[in-house]
């Protein structure tokens, strides 16, 4: 059973969160070429399994992920986001993949629970 | 050996904890030389006074709290019909007949800020907002968009907007996550 760090207030790692975002992409889409019918599997395991590793990390956190991914054919994109939060613990990370035929930008927001 | 003021002694049987504050009034009064002497004599009573201003009773008026409350769930759940119309009239507003440039970045920053600004002036207690948009280009591309949180499914909660007209499509998310 993971334990929680109570009694001190943890700041969020953003580095540790985008290390495991990472891993989870690349083992989702890692190699594979765009697929319009399994599109929405990739998306919501990638969330599901972002989620499942942050949460093993043990912390007070609520946290929010968000994927999007988009084939590559010269169209844009932009994403923005604007959070009114404690800087002091609450925090985010945005991780950008990409490979031949799609990309992938996933967003993780932790905002800290207290114990 | 009691002091003179004995009416402090027949206060006390009859009243408790509120002649006691009175009697640490009329003691100060007094003098020193005979406190010390008192604190001889009756040393259970006086020392408990002295020595513990706690005892002192606190007045509590109704609406009041002699501590902070922990407030574990909202008083006013955050509204999501009132939060979309509110991103609907900022977006269209915003966008409008846009079309799609390098500079939608500085346009989608502006609009998650504008949400956000929208969403605090509610003024919703103990809620904490995040903001997010996605502006893209229509292009013959497929983009899908999946979100999932780790919440409290009874305090939190997201409002989303899909903008589109010929040129772009923005997605606009607020999420709203309570502090407990």
């Amino acid at each position: 059973m993971e334990e929680y760090h109570s009694g001190d207030e943890v700041a969020f790692n953003p580095d540790e969160a985008s290390n495991a975002v990472k891993e989870c992409i690349e083992g989702v889409i890692g190699g594979v070429d765009y697929n319009q019918n399994k599109v929405n599997q990739w998306t919501a395991s990638i969330v599901e399994h972002s989620l499942t590793q942050l949460v093993k990390q043990g912390k007070p956190f609520k946290y929010i992920v968000n994927c999007a991914v988009m084939q590559k054919s010269g169209a844009g994109l932009h994403t923005a986001n604007s959070c009114y939060w404690d800087t002091t613990t609450d925090g985010s990370c945005t991780v950008r993949w990409e490979n031949r035929t799609m990309y992938c930008v996933v967003s993780v927001f932790a905002v800290a629970v207290a114990l | 050996m009691l002091p003179r003021s004995s009416v402090t002694c027949s206060d006390r049987r009859g009243f408790g904890r509120e002649s006691q504050k009175s009697r640490v009034t009329i003691k100060a009064e007094n003098d020193s030389k005979q406190q010390r002497n008192r604190t001889k004599k009756n040393a259970g009573a006086v020392k408990t006074e002295e020595s513990i201003p706690w005892t002192r009773s606190i007045t509590i008026h109704p609406g009041e709290s002699a501590w902070r409350p922990y407030q574990t769930a909202p008083h006013r759940r955050f509204p999501n019909e009132l939060v979309r119309s509110v991103m609907k009239s900022t977006v269209d507003a915003r966008l409008g007949c846009l079309e799609y440039t390098a500079s939608c970045s500085a346009v989608a920053t502006e609009l998650s800020d504008s949400i956000k600004d929208a969403a605090k002036r509610l003024s919703y207690e103990r809620y904490k907002l995040i903001s997010y948009v996605a502006i893209g280009q229509l292009r013959d591309s497929d983009v899908t968009c999946s979100s999932r949180g780790v919440w409290c499914p009874a305090a939190d909660t997201f409002t989303e907007y899909v903008f589109k007209n010929e040129h772009l499509f923005a997605l606009c998310i607020l999420f709203a996550v309570y502090q407990e």
